[in-house]
């Protein structure tokens, strides 16, 4: 009997509309609104034991608890399937269903939501598994006869095929397979139906990054203290730590103590992804510390840090870019960095 | 712009005198061919090899493969521009080719060229088993182990090892002059009878950022504003590869065995016109410069009037950002866009098998536009296994997986954990499926 | 954070908010086929572009302009 937990926002609750969307988290036995048409599905295969509701306003401004309230719900009833939604069209309702996919996933629990292709609740989890849906509720029957069967084979472990074949959204993993017809032919096949305006199915979805919330402007530039970082693989002469060329996992920090711009006798670029002789002729063509001296003394920055930091940005993996950013941000944090200049080759 | 092709496919290899090509099998002189190669004094010495797909063997230190051609009729030299050939406009008359065979340059790349250029990769070639995963794998080779004088600066170890290489191939090709083809095609690009979408190739091409080295067009490999060329053009070998770079895009025979030519050519008068192939290069410094790249490109579309356009790329990196410009022109002049493209080349760096079951978050495109909504993906070809021991291995004894530590050498004919010993590109020759030869490729999960 | 890139488009994709446009993938801070002090001033000119940025006010990805 598969247990199903259902999330579900304020107004698909019944309760009200916007005038509701402050509704705390709170949870109901069985289903609610539209999880009565998911216990039909389900039939005698399983039940939707639990509902919670939460109003979009909740979820958005008081994330934390609400996070916090998803999991202790996911906690005390143990679902083996968490359905959110579909959310449809609704943004923060399509926020609030990623983040409870979010929660599930960190508790090994099966979930799986439903929005439209356009809802930025997209970018908030990529690794959710959304069925996409249309705008409205009129197409609630549709999308839960996708979202369920394919919310029944995670929860039973069994090995999921395509998200084409399974009916979801690209989730930013993708795997080798072999297809139909060789490379040359299906591109030249996909042109020609693209043309007579024929369906076709890209075999890479545009992907989007993240956002990254901007920090606010530094106040008193006068005053601060400003850090150089570069990705053109600055090093000292003979490459002490032995920095890759390309393909480089890890970031390395050097001093610039006593020195009023980087000489080729003390310094070359070993960034193996470009011409690199003229970096290496004259380093602060990448790491421009002659000028940022001449700025220090003129009193136009108040301070420069000592340690610059660098990595060769030349096929790195997403995975090591982030981590080598984290602890950068948090060597510079440390030294009481209020700016940071960042010089990508 | 008429092309006839003659092909002589070939199913043996043979030791014996004279060269010759007779019912599949080709006759290959070593003695004749070392003494060819010896001519220019920039090589000191040379290994002549037979290799047939399927042998326990691996080659390594494979610079190019070369597809030997010769024009029989018609103006200009089979791949002009480079080696002395002349520049002469190619691509009509009658030009006899081998199939399934290559001439494979093999030479240990010198220190101080390892030391400048971090793209002179050592590469291999597993002619069986689980790394035999490339179409390179599937050629017979005349392959030449060459080496060098030891202290030639690099646009002389390119040219000494490209023209060794062409001397060989021009000498087995011309033994066909004479011969009869079992195969001939005719390749044209007749307007069709009826209107047709009019369909132009977009084929990008990496220029190196060091200068005289890299893909050439009619031996041009600096970066350029984009060009015209007829499909024959390339079929007659207007695009060449160099020696130095490892990059699978540049292969010679590669640009000559291109299947989207073929594909192009058997779709034109049925469901498209095919009005020509754009050569832009790729890889500019300046973003300036990268835009313009992509306007007159989109321009040149324009100019031919197309209705369609089939993009392609055969790097990686910053050469994407001219691309997808490119293709983001195209889209917002009305010409619909396909986009045949590798992913990420992060993701053969695992080579492992972690990849086939748990799948990779890597990003599968470095950059990309809202505009590029019709792409093919070729997926990779990591082999899934370690690499067994050969009881035979051509082009050398060992191999530098990693560039920094050019003293590190790996025996080649033992077992290769590719995964544990490559911390950068795949040393595959080839690994990368630019033009879509296979059926592989990657899905959402 | 300030981010100097002869790549803007690429940077503002991955999402650095305040991007200044560098001269070229090879030297960024400057342009070497300049006279020594064309090229320092010209490396000064885009280092304040790029400490300008980090005293703007920005919401999104923004190609922070040189100065007229």
């Amino acid at each position: 009997m598969l247990r199903v937990g259902h999330y579900i926002n304020q107004f698909f609750a019944g309760i009200g509309g916007e005038q509701s969307a402050n509704l705390t988290p709170q949870g109901r036995d069985g289903p609610v609104g539209p999880g009565r048409a998911l216990q039909l599905l389900l039939k005698n295969t399983g039940a939707v034991v639990s509902t919670l509701i939460c109003g979009d306003s909740f979820f958005n401004e008081r994330a934390t608890e609400a996070r916090s309230a998803v999991r202790a719900w996911m906690e005390e009833i143990r679902p083996d399937l968490v359905i959110a939604g579909p959310a449809f069209a609704a943004g923060r309702y399509g926020v609030a269903c990623a983040e409870v996919c979010r929660q599930a996933a960190e508790l090994d629990i099966a979930a799986v939501t439903g929005m439209h292709p356009e809802n930025p609740g997209l970018l908030v989890y990529k690794q959710a598994y959304v069925v996409p849906t249309g705008d409205s509720a009129a197409d609630l029957a549709r999308a839960l006869n996708v979202m369920l069967p394919l919310g029944q084979k995670l929860a039973s472990r069994v090995p999921v095929g395509p998200a084409a074949v399974e009916g979801h959204l690209p989730r930013g993993v993708r795997r080798p397979g072999a297809r139909g017809e060789i490379g040359a032919e299906r591109a030249i096949a996909m042109l020609v139906a693209k043309l007579a305006g024929q369906p076709f199915q890209t075999e890479i979805p545009v992907d989007k990054y993240e956002a990254v919330p901007p920090a606010p402007p530094i106040a008193d530039l006068r005053h601060a203290t400003i850090a150089v970082v570069t990705t053109g693989a600055v090093v000292p002469r003979g490459n002490p730590d032995h920095l890759k060329r390309c393909s480089e996992t890890r970031w390395a920090q050097y001093t610039l103590a006593g020195r009023d711009r980087l000489s080729s006798d003390e310094f070359e670029c070993v960034h193996g992804g470009f011409f690199n002789l003229m970096a290496s002729e004259n380093p602060n063509l990448v790491l421009p510390l002659d000028v940022l001296r001449d700025l220090q003394r003129e009193g136009k920055i108040g301070n420069l840090l000592d340690t610059y930091f660098t990595t060769t940005g030349n096929d790195q993996r997403l995975i090591d870019c982030r981590r080598n950013g984290a602890e950068i941000a948090a060597a510079v944090q440390l030294a009481g960095v209020d700016g940071v200049l960042l010089v990508a080759t | 712009m008429r092309l006839e092709l003659g092909t002589f496919p070939v199913t043996r290899l043979a030791v014996g005198s004279p060269t010759g090509w007779s019912g599949g099998q080709l006759t290959v002189d070593p003695a004749r061919l070392a003494r060819l190669v010896l001519e220019d004094s920039r090589i000191r010495d040379v290994r002549v090899d037979l290799v047939e797909p399927g042998e326990d063997a691996r080659i390594i230190h494979v610079r190019d493969v070369i597809e030997p051609r010769v024009k029989v009729m018609g103006p200009g030299h089979a791949y002009p521009g480079i080696c002395g050939h002349p520049p002469d406009s190619v691509g009509e008359g009658v030009t006899f080719r081998f199939s399934g065979l290559g001439v494979l340059v093999a030479s240990e790349v010198l220190p101080h060229i390892r030391r400048a250029v971090s793209a002179a990769t050592d590469s291999l070639i597993d002619m069986s088993g689980p790394g035999a995963v490339t179409v390179y794998s599937t050629l017979r080779y005349v392959a030449l182990t060459l080496v060098t004088q030891p202290d030639l600066e690099l646009a002389e170890w390119n040219d000494g090892l490209r023209r060794a290489g062409h001397r060989v191939a021009d000498d087995l090709a011309s033994s066909l002059r004479g011969l009869e083809p079992p195969e001939r095609r005719i390749f044209s690009l007749a307007p069709p009878r009826a209107p047709l979408p009019r369909v132009v190739h977009v084929h990008t091409l990496n220029a190196s950022m060091v200068p005289d080295i890299g893909t050439g067009v009619y031996g041009f490999t600096p970066h350029a504003l984009p060009m015209l060329l007829h499909p024959n053009e390339i079929l007659d070998g207007a695009i060449a590869g160099d020696m130095v770079v490892g990059y699978p895009g540049k292969c010679t025979w590669l640009h000559v065995n291109n299947p989207v030519l073929t594909a192009l050519y058997a779709r034109h008068g049925q469901d498209i016109e095919w009005v020509g192939s754009i050569i832009a290069r790729t890889r500019w410094g300046a973003l300036r410069e990268k835009q313009l790249s992509a306007y007159q490109t989109v321009k040149l579309a324009q100019m031919l009037r197309a209705q369609g356009a089939l993009v392609t790329w055969n790097h990686g990196g910053n050469d994407l950002i001219e691309v997808m410009l490119t293709i983001q022109g195209l889209e917002k002049a009305a010409i619909k866009t396909g986009f045949l493209t590798i992913e990420s080349d992060i993701k053969v760096v695992k080579l492992s098998r972690e990849l086939a079951e748990t799948g990779s978050d890597e990003p599968p495109l470095l950059f990309s536009v809202p505009e590029a909504d019709a792409i093919v993906s070729t997926g990779t070809l990591a082999p899934g296994e370690v690499l067994p021991r050969v009881s035979r291995v051509i082009g050398g004894d060992s191999l530098v997986f990693d560039q920094e530590r050019p003293d590190a050498r790996t025996p080649a004919a033992g077992v290769l954990d590719l995964e544990a010993l490559s911390g950068a590109y795949s040393p595959i020759f080839g690994h990368f499926d630019n033009y879509g030869l296979g059926r592989q490729s990657y899905y959402d999960y | 954070m300030a981010v100097l890139s002869a790549l803007p488009p690429l940077a503002m994709q991955a999402g650095a908010n305040r991007v200044v446009q560098g001269v070229k993938i090879e030297h960024v801070c400057g342009d070497p086929s300049l006279p020594p002090d064309a090229d320092r001033a010209l490396r000064r000119r885009l280092v304040e572009q790029a400490l300008r940025a980090l005293q703007t006010s920005v919401e999104q990805p923004t190609l922070v302009q040189a100065e007229r």
